[in-house]
This record gives structure tokens, C-alpha cells and sequence, in this order.
């Protein structure tokens, strides 16, 4: 009887459907936690469609919340190398509706099959479509030609109601879109953000509210007249490789643009230079502006174009017209490009309503290049152009051509209320020289940095000048110090230097009241002479008596943004 | 809703500055944390506005045990001060952005802990942890047919046969 039963109660418990939930690891995991999981997938990009159709399938319940959800579906990639299959297109398109989809098309070629089909299948989308990005800029020697022609038409053809964003890279230069209309007058209303890259010799002019606007391989031809269309811009960023045309005349009225807020221009200095001064924004918009030439260089992914570290400077030396502070960074000078910004800029930018004064100045160059015969007395004459230096009240440098004393003297006349300096480097020698001069030397200044400098060195006792010979460090750190030809007994050590710069200072009633040494080669003994002469509470050393970091790199300062 | 019992006031010390909660987990351990960190919470800091409400203090109940409700307190000691945008209730959702480097290093736990610290923080109202502790689990499920998701979740196939292989379901890429 009792086997019975049992038999029975077995029958029962193999006869009932299984309710496999009960017993998974994800035994009664709020829905909610399972959507969120859902709703991370997407950012995994183009593999994502893929985990999300296998996510589907895993048991009802995920099918329920992953068809739920329509917005996870709604990003859809098609590509000829890793895009999404026509399969899990058609499922996309399906599961996202109603809600608006983005499409991403990146190098497509005719050579799989059936793709030109999926493509316009997509595209037919138009009326639902939040975003459109085509991107033909990594690949488009394999690019077929009718896709713009069938994206152009459709574009003229549908109307786009929930187009927000629009992206178009075109690369090949046949690919020229003829008139540049690409909406025939139907401009989509909701439209914020459009992005082209192509060679238009006319191009697009909408009179839409935009926030943003991306141009790149833009003729400058026209771009004025696309920007005066579009008064509600707050983000602009251009880069053009094309030569400015000069025949845009000096009358020419200029681009308001009041809700302007960040500027990104690159290209040829003389471009951009006459590009800018058409534009009246707020003046804390921010700007970086980057100039190229057609210097050849091995870092620059364009042959014909190439990053020049001139140009960066002179950018910096343009923004520093507009900011409180300037900071230039640059592995290269040449005087010859702070003389033309000068000659370009000057008479430029005070013109719209006069300069703002920037209080700190950081110039950093590259450890090894600063050295080059290409230096001159670039950082002098760049600090004696600006119209601030005067204002000037915290000093950052480690300009080679700063080991003279002649140079700080120079600078020492101008930045006269300057009241803090960092110096790195070999710029130290000449300053430490200087405050040998007592209070003719920066009266006012109270805070000295030392930085990545050698106590040690063997300096000349007398003031070096422009004439004495260079020399170049190189980036080892055994390096030893600089090879002179003065005799032995005319030479002294850096920290013997500033010891009597101090004390100097001290004589003259100006005592410098904090002295900070970091990631320096200085002994124990040379920190205690300094605390000797200022107390030991005025002087802070980071403990390192190492030579400090490692000179920037190329790849660190420059990084090519498309 | 958790379940609050009264405490006396020799239980719950703290009187300063800084507050102090007793919480207590499901294995009945009493764990005293400063409000302050917990404020990441907003279940914990509903539970304290009542308290206020009623000038009494209690000890929250919590239903998970004491080694996950240490993760989680961990987790907000961590971030205590820090302004974390999905913890935000007034900010706007955010973007899906990578995993924090230490939530990665926190999170590098079992399965079965992730799953019960997700559960946990979504118990707590803690956004910011759930949305970590999500991605985890997605990135675990990255790359995997459904198969390998099932077996990795614990997930069983409840599908009819019909079901699994409909048209729809034939499409894995």
C-alpha cells in the first residue's frame, strides 16, 4: 500500500512541468535586476545585438523583459567586416518598434551579399530613426558608390520627424554630394547634432536649431554662411586640410553665435586665424585652436597634413588673448611663429574688446628639443608679446633658453609683480643667478618651486649668455652634467648658486618665504643649507632625490583626433 | 517592507556628530554603521526619516545575511562623500559608462555572491551598485551562445520545443 503511495507521489512529481526558476541562481531576481542587466548590453557595441537575441532565448521570462524593453534593440550596426547579420537586423528593426532607432553604417562593400538590400531596408526606417551615423572613413577604398547616391535619395525623399543626430563621413572624394541638400528644404524638426565629413565644395546650409556641428574636410568656402544659419549653436568643432580662400574680404559682417560655448578649429594657420575673426561668441567660450603645416611627420596619420607643434604654440598664444591662464606645452619653438602670430593676431583679437589679462603662464617644452639651436629666445619674445605679462602673478617654466641671465633679466623687467615661479630644469641656473641681484630681481616674488633639477651641476660662475654653446642632454639618466670649457676653479655648484641668490635676498630686506624642492637630485645636506638660510619651516622637499620624471613623449602631447 | 523592531538606547550608541544605525542581517548579526555611509541607500534613508518622525530609533531588519550586508557597507564606506550620478534621484539617468576600476576589484567574486550583492543593493536602493553589479553580470554573459548564459546564471530552459526553435529563435548571428 505504502509503495503504492510512493509510486504514485513519483508519478505526480515527474508528471508536473518542472518550474526551473524555483531552482536557478536566479531564483526570484527582481525583473527589475534582469532589465538592468538588459540595459547594459548595448554599450557592448556592435557584438551587441547578438548577446541580446542569445539573452532572449535563455527562458521565457528573459524573452518577456528582453522584448519588453524596446529600446535595447534600437542601436543597429551594419558593416561589411563585424556588423550585425541580416537576421539580427530584421529581428532589431521588429523588436525596437515603435521607439526611434540608430543606425550605424561603417564600411560597406557589395562583396556580401544581399547587403545593399538590408541596407535600404534599414534606411526605410527613416520615418522612426533618431539617428543615422555613416561612416565611410576607415575603409573607403572598398566602399561602393551607390550607397550615397541611395542614402541622398532617401534622405530628399523621407522625412526623418525623430532625426536627432546625423553623422555622415565620407572619404572618398567621389563621393561628392552634388548640391550638398541633403533634406530638400524638409528639414527634420528634432534635429540637434550633424556631423559631416565630406568634400563639398558647397555645403550643407540648414536653418535648423543645432547645438552641435561637426565638420571635417570642409572647403572654408561657404562656412561662414553655414554658421550664420545657425544662431543656437553651443558646440563647434572643424578641421579642414583645405587652404583658407582669401579673397572673404575684411568687411565681410561677422558670425553671431551668443550661445556658443566650446570651439574646436583645425587647419592651416592662415585658415583658422581669418576663420576666427569672423566669429563674435561669448568670450568664455572655450577655444583650442590647431594648426597644421606640411612638414612631414611620422606621428601624423596624413601624409599630406601633419601636426605641427609651431601651430600649437601659436594657438595657446592666441587662447591666451582670451583666458586668465595660459599653458603651453610644446616640444618645438620656432621664432619665426610666435613673429607671425603677432603680426596675425595682434591686430586681430584686441579688436574685439580688448584682452582679458592672464595672472599664471605655464610654459612646459619637451626635455631635449627645448635645447635645439631652433629655440632662440622664443620664450622671451612670447612673453614680452603678450599684452599680460604686466598682470603676470605665477610663472611656470622650463624653457632651456632661460638658463641665460640676460633672458631673466628681461622677463624679470616685464613680469615685474610676479610673486610665485616654478622652474625646471636647467631654466633654475639663470634664475638662481639672478636672485644673486637681490631685490632688482622680482621684488615681490615669495614662492619659489624647484623642479627636476640637478643641485649638483657644475655651473659658470659668470653669467652665461646667448653665445655660450648649447648643450643637449639626452634622456638617459646617466647622463652626466653639461661639458664646458671653463676652467674648473670658475665654476660652482647650482645650490651654491641659489644659497647665495638667498642670502642676497635676505640682505636686501626681500626674503623669499617658501622655497619647494620636488623630484630633484638634492642630498640631504644641500636641503639642510637651504633651510639653514630660510628656516626649516619655509623650505618643503618631497624626500626624492631622484632626477624626476621621465621627459614627455611625442604620443603623449599629440594624439590625432578625427 | 523590512521588518523594525524598537531598540534601547544602550543598544544603538551614538550620540555625536555622526549617527549611527544597527542593522541587523537575516543571520541575525547586529552590525552598527554610521548613517552617514549608508545615506547611498534610499531605502535606509526612508527607514531614518521615519525614525525621525516618530523620535524613535530602530534597528532595520534586513533579509540578507551578514557577509553580503558587510559588501555592501563596504562598498558604500568606499564611496562615502563621493557624488555618484546614479545615486543621484534628482540628476538625469545616466549613459552606460565602463565599470569603475575598484568596483571591478570589488566585484570579483563568485557568481552566486554577485547575485546576492545585486539582489542586496537593489533591496537597498542603491543605484550606482546595482548598475556595477549589472554590467558584471553582463560582461559574464558576453560572447556566450544561450546555452553557456544558462549554464553560467543558472538559468533553466523552460522553452516547449516549439518554442526554442521558432524562426526567431534560429537567429544567433
Amino acid at each position: 500500500m505504502g509503495d503504492a503511495r510512493g509510486e504514485r507521489r513519483k508519478h505526480i512529481r515527474r508528471s508536473q512541468p518542472r518550474s526551473p526558476v524555483a531552482f536557478s541562481a536566479f531564483h526570484r531576481v527582481p525583473n527589475e535586476i534582469i532589465r538592468e542587466i538588459f540595459s547594459c548590453i548595448p554599450s557592448f557595441g556592435v557584438c551587441a545585438l547578438e548577446i541580446l537575441i542569445n539573452a532572449s532565448q535563455v527562458c521565457r521570462l528573459w524573452r518577456a523583459l528582453a522584448l519588453d524593453m524596446k529600446g535595447i534593440w534600437t542601436d543597429i550596426t551594419l558593416s561589411s567586416t563585424d556588423g550585425n547579420s541580416t537576421c539580427q537586423v530584421e529581428l532589431a528593426l521588429e523588436r525596437s518598434i515603435p521607439r526611434p532607432i540608430t543606425l550605424r553604417i561603417t564600411d560597406l562593400s557589395s562583396r556580401k551579399a544581399g547587403y545593399r538590400k538590408l541596407v535600404l531596408r534599414a534606411i526605410h526606417e527613416l520615418s522612426r530613426m533618431g539617428g543615422l551615423h555613416i561612416d565611410h572613413m576607415g575603409n573607403w577604398d572598398s566602399v561602393d558608390l551607390w550607397l550615397v547616391e541611395d542614402i541622398a535619395q532617401v534622405l530628399r525623399t523621407y522625412q526623418a520627424p525623430l532625426l536627432e543626430e546625423l553623422r555622415l563621413f565620407y572619404g572618398n572624394a567621389s563621393e561628392l554630394l552634388k548640391d550638398g541638400n541633403l533634406f530638400a528644404g524638409h528639414i527634420p524638426t528634432k534635429l540637434r547634432v550633424l556631423e559631416v565629413a565630406t568634400h563639398v565644395l558647397h555645403p550643407i546650409i540648414l536653418r535648423a536649431p543645432l547645438t552641435r556641428l561637426r565638420l571635417r574636410n570642409i572647403q572654408d568656402d561657404g562656412l561662414l554662411d553655414i554658421l550664420r544659419a545657425l544662431p543656437s549653436l553651443e558646440h563647434l568643432d572643424i578641421f579642414t586640410e583645405y587652404m583658407v580662400n582669401d579673397d572673404v574680404p575684411f568687411s565681410c559682417p561677422s558670425v553671431d553665435l551668443p550661445k556658443l560655448r566650446d570651439v574646436t578649429f583645425g587647419g592651416y594657420f592662415t585658415t583658422v586665424t581669418r576663420f576666427m575673426r569672423f566669429l563674435d561668441f561669448p568670450t568664455n567660450a572655450d577655444i583650442h585652436l590647431e594648426f597644421y603645416c606640411r612638414r612631414s611627420n611620422p606621428h601624423s596619420s596624413f601624409n599630406e597634413l601633419s601636426w605641427t607643434c609651431d601651430g600649437r604654440l601659436a594657438s595657446v598664444i592666441a587662447s591666451g588673448l582670451y583666458f586668465q591662464n595660459l599653458s603651453i606645452v610644446s616640444p618645438d619653438l620656432r621664432h619665426e611663429v610666435v613673429d607671425y602670430a603677432v603680426t596675425v593676431l595682434n591686430p586681430v583679437y584686441p579688436s574685439r574688446g580688448g584682452p582679458h589679462l592672464p595672472r599664471e603662464i605655464s610654459l612646459s617644452f619637451l626635455h631635449g628639443d627645448q635645447f635645439s639651436d631652433q629655440v632662440g629666445l622664443v620664450t622671451p619674445r612670447l612673453l614680452s608679446f603678450l599684452p599680460a605679462v604686466r598682470s603676470l602673478r605665477t610663472l611656470t617654466v622650463n624653457s632651456g633658453n632661460l638658463r641665460f641671465l640676460a633672458e631673466w633679466e628681461s622677463l624679470s623687467e616685464r613680469l615685474h609683480g610676479v610673486v610665485s615661479i616654478t622652474v625646471s630644469g636647467v631654466a633654475a641656473q639663470g634664475l638662481a643667478m639672478g636672485l644673486c641681484q637681490g631685490g632688482r630681481f622680482f621684488p615681490h616674488l615669495t614662492t619659489l618651486s624647484i623642479e627636476n633639477v640637478k643641485f649638483a651641476y657644475l655651473v659658470d660662475k659668470r653669467p652665461l649668455t646667448s653665445r655660450d654653446r648649447y648643450f643637449t642632454p639626452s634622456d638617459d639618466e646617466s647622463e652626466e652634467e653639461p661639458t664646458s670649457d671653463t676652467p674648473l676653479e670658475e665654476r660652482t655648484s647650482l645650490i651654491e648658486v641659489l644659497l647665495n641668490g638667498l642670502r642676497a635676498r635676505d640682505v636686501a630686506g626681500l626674503p623669499i618665504g617658501r622655497v619647494s624642492v620636488r623630484q630633484s637630485n638634492v642630498t640631504v645636506t644641500m636641503v639642510a643649507q637651504l633651510r639653514a638660510v630660510l628656516g626649516a619651516d619655509c623650505v618643503e622637499w618631497d624626500g626624492r632625490e631622484d632626477a624626476g620624471p621621465k621627459p614627455l613623449a611625442w604620443e603623449k602631447l599629440w594624439s590625432w583626433k578625427r | 517592507m523590512p521588518t523594525i523592531v524598537s531598540v534601547d538606547d544602550s543598544t544603538v550608541p551614538g550620540e555625536g556628530s555622526s549617527r549611527l544605525l544597527l542593522l541587523v542581517s537575516s543571520d541575525n548579526k547586529h552590525i552598527v554603521v554610521e548613517e552617514d555611509i549608508m545615506s547611498r541607500s534610499r531605502f535606509i534613508s526612508k527607514q531614518v526619516e521615519g525614525f525621525e518622525a516618530t523620535s524613535q530609533r530602530h534597528a532595520i531588519l534586513l533579509p540578507f545575511s551578514s557577509f553580503v550586508l558587510n559588501k555592501v557597507i563596504e562598498y558604500c564606506s568606499h564611496y562615502r562623500g563621493y557624488y555618484l550620478l546614479e545615486d543621484d534621484p534628482d540628476a538625469a539617468p545616466p549613459g552606460r559608462s565602463p565599470v569603475r576600476e575598484w568596483d571591478q576589484e570589488f566585484l570579483d567574486v563568485d557568481r552566486n555572491m554577485l547575485l546576492r550583492i545585486i539582489k542586496a543593493a537593489h533591496y537597498l536602493e542603491i543605484k550606482s551598485l546595482v548598475g556595477s553589479c549589472a554590467r558584471a553580470i553582463a560582461d559574464m554573459i558576453r560572447g556566450k551562445t544561450t546555452e553557456e548564459m544558462r549554464e553560467i546564471l543558472g538559468v533553466e530552459n523552460d522553452f516547449t520545443p516549439e518554442e526554442e526553435h521558432s524562426p526567431s529563435s534560429k537567429c544567433t548571428g
